[in-house]
């Protein structure tokens, strides 16, 4: 597992200035954004279409960093590494940063889950997320 | 004054541009953000409505960021609008091509919040005392403009009046002055003269006769014909007029100046003072000269009645050609329905008996 945090609190709490409903919203916006981008990458990868597969790595690398999803980012950023015509593309390896990208995107995805769940009252979000 | 500043946000992810406008939020003064996740629906946008402040992606189906820069400077090569563009780390080239483009500044991607605010802060308070510089800069210049049109109003009112009242001692009610002045800017449009050159018309005619101040109450009042000593003391008004009127760097009073020195000449060269023939009478004078003829054929003197209105149009265009320049007695009778319009509505009040 990745040293860094599903998300970076210090910088989700900058964007939003401190604002949890607002907080919310943008990983809600990551997750619609990331997930159909995520999928995406699989099937380029299945496909072996290595040129397309960097370049959504990078535009995912791109909008994890921005919403502070530091673990996702730093996926994204090794899948498009992996991904780079001068690795070789080693396609196992591709494979694996794939399946990092897609572990990082599921931890998003819970972390959402508890601080939007009915049942778990209204949490503050930035009691949740690690560096708060 | 108030006005709010408005943020453009370009980016083809949307999750990008709600991050954006989380931090924009955070921005002081009313603002209007607007985000766009396809440029060319935003440079679109931006030919209606300029923003204030502009941050772009590099990366975007096109136009990307390099095209879009260039399209808007294009679009409004007068703007300041300040542009940020975003960019990785690495992407130092692009940058370089962002500059020589029209870009103002870059950040780095994932834009860190705090610098991101910064930036955009001080574009926007540079933005906001350019507008602000700018819209003081407009309500001086109307305001100076509303000057000078108010001293131009008065010059002009105090010369009128003056004139008038040099009307009243030659047997007039001061309204001769006022018509010709009207016949003439008339002639100018017809003729198709600019604008200015109607209006010094309009201004400069009613001083034609300022010369006669120095004509002695024998000679301007004799009711009866002059010899030719006191015809030749007549004809010196005209010279009196130029030097009166000479030497100003007013145009109304270069143009009347002009106009009284040669309003007597004759197309044909019998008119005075110095003989003028043709183009060489200058083309103010021409008009004046077609204006105070009909003028003074109209007008009731107590030596005669006024003449009918073709009979007066009648010599007009008979004289073309030998009194009177054949192409400005031409326009003249052609706008018979506004000299009628300006006989009437600039009519000599009626005396009581």
């Amino acid at each position: 597992m990745s040293a860094e945090p599903v998300l970076d609190g210090t910088r989700l709490d900058a964007i939003c200035a401190g604002d949890p409903e607002l907080a919310v919203e943008l990983v809600e916006a990551l997750i619609e954004d990331a997930g159909p981008m995520v999928a995406g990458a699989m099937d380029l990868a299945a496909r072996r279409e290595g040129h397309e597969l960097r370049e959504t790595a990078h535009a995912l690398k791109g909008v994890a960093g921005n919403l502070a999803a530091a673990r996702l980012r730093a996926a994204a950023a090794a899948l498009e590494a992996a991904a780079a015509p001068e690795t070789g593309r080693d396609w196992s390896q591709i494979e694996q940063a794939i399946g990092a990208v897609a572990a990082a995107l599921e931890e998003v995805r819970a972390l959402y889950a508890r601080w939007t769940d009915p049942a778990g009252g209204e949490p503050n979000v930035f009691d949740l997320v690690p560096g708060v | 004054m108030v006005w709010a500043l408005r943020l453009i946000f370009v980016d083809d992810n949307l999750a990008n541009l709600k991050a954006y406008a989380a931090l924009a939020r955070q921005l002081e003064g009313p603002l209007d953000v607007e985000l766009f996740t396809v440029s060319a629906e935003a440079l679109r946008r931006c030919e209606t409505a300029e923003p204030d402040l502009l941050v772009l992606d590099y990366r975007m189906p096109a136009p990307d960021g390099l095209e879009f820069i260039q399209a808007y400077r294009r679009l409004h090569p007068e703007s300041d609008t300040p542009i940020v563009m975003l960019t990785g780390e690495q992407d130092r080239g692009i940058r370089r091509q962002a500059l020589a483009l029209g870009a103002s500044d870059f950040l780095n991607k994932p834009a860190d919040p705090v610098e991101f605010l910064s930036r955009a802060r001080n574009l926007l308070k540079l933005r906001d005392r350019g507008l602000r510089l700018a819209h003081h800069a407009a309500s001086l210049t109307e305001e100076v403009r509303q000057a000078t049109r108010e001293i131009a109003e008065r010059e002009h009112e105090t010369i009128s009046r003056l004139m008038r009242a040099l009307e009243y001692r030659d047997n007039d009610t001061g309204m001769h002055v006022v018509r010709m002045g009207h016949y003439a800017r008339l002639l100018g449009e017809a003729m198709g003269l600019p604008a200015e050159e109607q209006d010094l018309l309009l201004r400069a005619t009613p001083m034609h006769d300022v010369g006669k101040v120095s004509t002695p109450d024998n000679v301007l009042l004799k009711p009866g014909k002059l010899d030719p000593a006191e015809w030749s003391v007549m004809q010196q008004h005209a010279s009196a007029g130029h030097d009166i009127l000479a030497g100003s760097a007013s145009k109304v009073l270069q143009m009347a100046a002009q106009i009284a020195l040669c309003h007597h000449e004759h197309w044909d060269g019998s008119g005075y003072p110095q003989g003028l023939r043709g183009d060489a009478i200058p083309l103010s004078a021409r008009i004046c000269a077609v204006s105070d003829v009909f003028d003074a054929l109209m007008s009731e003197r107590p030596y005669k009645r006024p003449w009918r209105l073709e009979d007066a149009l009648a010599l007009i265009a008979r004289e073309g050609g030998k009194h009177f320049d054949p192409v400005v007695a031409q326009w003249f009778l052609r706008s018979q329905r506004e000299v009628t319009a300006i006989l009437h509505r600039f009519a000599d009040p009626k005396v009581a008996a």
